[in-house]
């Protein structure tokens, strides 16, 4: 691979680098998506690579109880799967993190390169977007709050001009009382990539009667991972009861709208969806 | 344009000249000479590159020689120490662990990870940490006895 090659270890002069090549430059902190896009040819060289890898304001993992976590931009996605606070407040985001690659790519690839890579599969997205995720994008021109709900454009599209980076993704604290669930569905138990992914944040009323929280995320069954909201008003305010989580897999399976591909037919993933929407809601609401 | 990279490997310095962006699993063989460190798919497949990268395992082949710089690389070549061979190395002798060999220097060093962070695994903790290991000779169970044998003998 041959490519003008920068690795920096201050932010401002990277994103110096960035404003001057612009879109034909790629950024690299894990690695392990690029390397492989260009390897297999599927992603061209860029003009020019910047490793962020060396950039020490972009490390961390931080959580206080008021505001929830910040991911920062070179945590790895192992980082999520092992730290002791995510286990406890967000243990789905543990167990997504864990259903992705090896043990060896999760010590290289990072979570917020997991997001910026704009997969329609990618397994971390259907848990940051019910838990209500937002990324920290920066660029010179200053920096912006994007939600994850309207980060992603398409397949590999993403909201972020081409002269700036995200440097965090914020969680905030999951509502008291609620809880989530991530289920994937894949060929292999180990190294493979979702045929459907889902991501459920649910939370009883007082008196465990009436659903009062109920959140919905699909991924790899539309161009990007999609917050099923028009679905989630079904189950609102009603009993936790088999009927209505039934009603709630129907809806679900309908709104998704998968390819088929080498993978799976489409006609799969949407029966997929309806099975694993309903287990997650299942987790979600009986352990409440 | 090549550069002087400066790694860590096995505790000891080695300057070496390459691309920035050559994948380190090559510098490691074909710069540094220590070729114990096998490519197989070179696409994070299949765990033959597998190093532990500041004691944690990684697949060499996804990442660059200047990602590597400042941090301690171990190889399987690392993994005796002082002519004595690792509990793991014998193990997997003892249980006839290796059958064509081009796994066993990845498999030994997740599963040194695993035996350095939880000296006593249960029998699913090595599969998990082995996950990232491909065998074609398609002998897990000998690899996954040797591994929790090494476990039993450690102190």
């Amino acid at each position: 691979m041959r490519c003008n090659f920068y690795q920096l270890t201050s932010l401002q002069e990277t994103l110096g680098l960035l404003a001057e090549y612009g879109s034909r430059a790629k950024l690299i902190a894990g690695g392990t998506d690029i390397l492989v896009g260009i390897k297999e040819e599927t992603t061209e060289v860029p003009e020019c690579l910047i490793s962020i890898g060396h950039i020490s304001d972009l490390d961390g993992l931080k959580y206080q109880e008021g505001t929830g976590l910040t991911i920062g931009a070179l945590t790895k996605v192992g980082e999520l799967e092992t730290s002791a606070q995510v286990r406890e407040v967000y243990p789905a985001l543990a167990c997504a993190a864990k259903t992705i690659g090896s043990r060896q790519v999760r010590n290289l690839a990072t979570a917020v390169g997991n997001v910026c890579n704009a997969s329609p599969a990618a397994d971390l997205v259907p848990v940051l977007l019910v838990l209500e995720a937002s990324v920290k994008a920066v660029g010179q021109q200053g920096e912006r709050t994007i939600k994850l709900e309207e980060f992603f454009l398409g397949p590999s599209q993403t909201a972020l001009s081409p002269e700036e980076l995200v440097t965090e993704i914020s969680v905030p604290p999951p509502p008291n009382g609620a809880r989530t669930a991530y289920m994937k569905h894949s060929v292999r138990r180990a190294m493979d990539i979702a045929l459907v992914g889902v991501a459920v944040l649910a939370r009883l009323d007082s008196k465990k009667q009436a659903v009062e929280d109920y959140r919905l995320a699909l991924g790899a069954v539309a161009p990007t991972p999609i917050r099923a909201r028009a679905v989630e008003e079904i189950i609102l305010g009603k009993p936790p009861e088999e009927n209505t989580i039934l009603k709630v897999a129907q809806a679900a399976s309908e709104l998704a709208q998968p390819i088929s591909d080498i993978r799976s037919s489409a006609e799969y993933r949407k029966e997929i969806v309806k099975v694993l929407v309903k287990r997650a809601s299942k987790q979600a609401l009986e352990e409440v | 344009m090549k550069q002087v990279f400066t790694l860590n490997v096995n505790g000891e310095t080695y300057e070496v000249l390459a691309e920035p962006t050559e994948p380190l699993v090559k510098v490691i063989r074909f710069r540094v000479g220590l070729t114990g460190t096998k490519e197989g798919c070179g696409t994070g497949d299949c765990g033959a590159c597998t190093i532990l990268l500041d004691g944690k395992p990684v697949t060499s082949c996804l990442m660059l020689v200047a990602q590597a710089q400042g941090k301690q690389i171990t190889t399987i070549e690392g993994v005796a120490q002082n002519g004595q061979l690792h509990p793991l190395q014998q193990a997997f002798i003892d249980h006839g662990a290796v059958q064509c060999g081009f796994c066993t220097p990845g498999m030994i060093l997740s599963a040194k990870a695993l035996l350095d962070e939880t000296p006593h695994p249960r029998e699913q903790e090595v599969r998990e940490a082995i996950a990232g290991n491909l065998c074609r000779c398609t002998g897990y169970v000998k690899i996954v006895s040797a591994i929790l044998a090494a476990a039993d003998n450690l102190p």
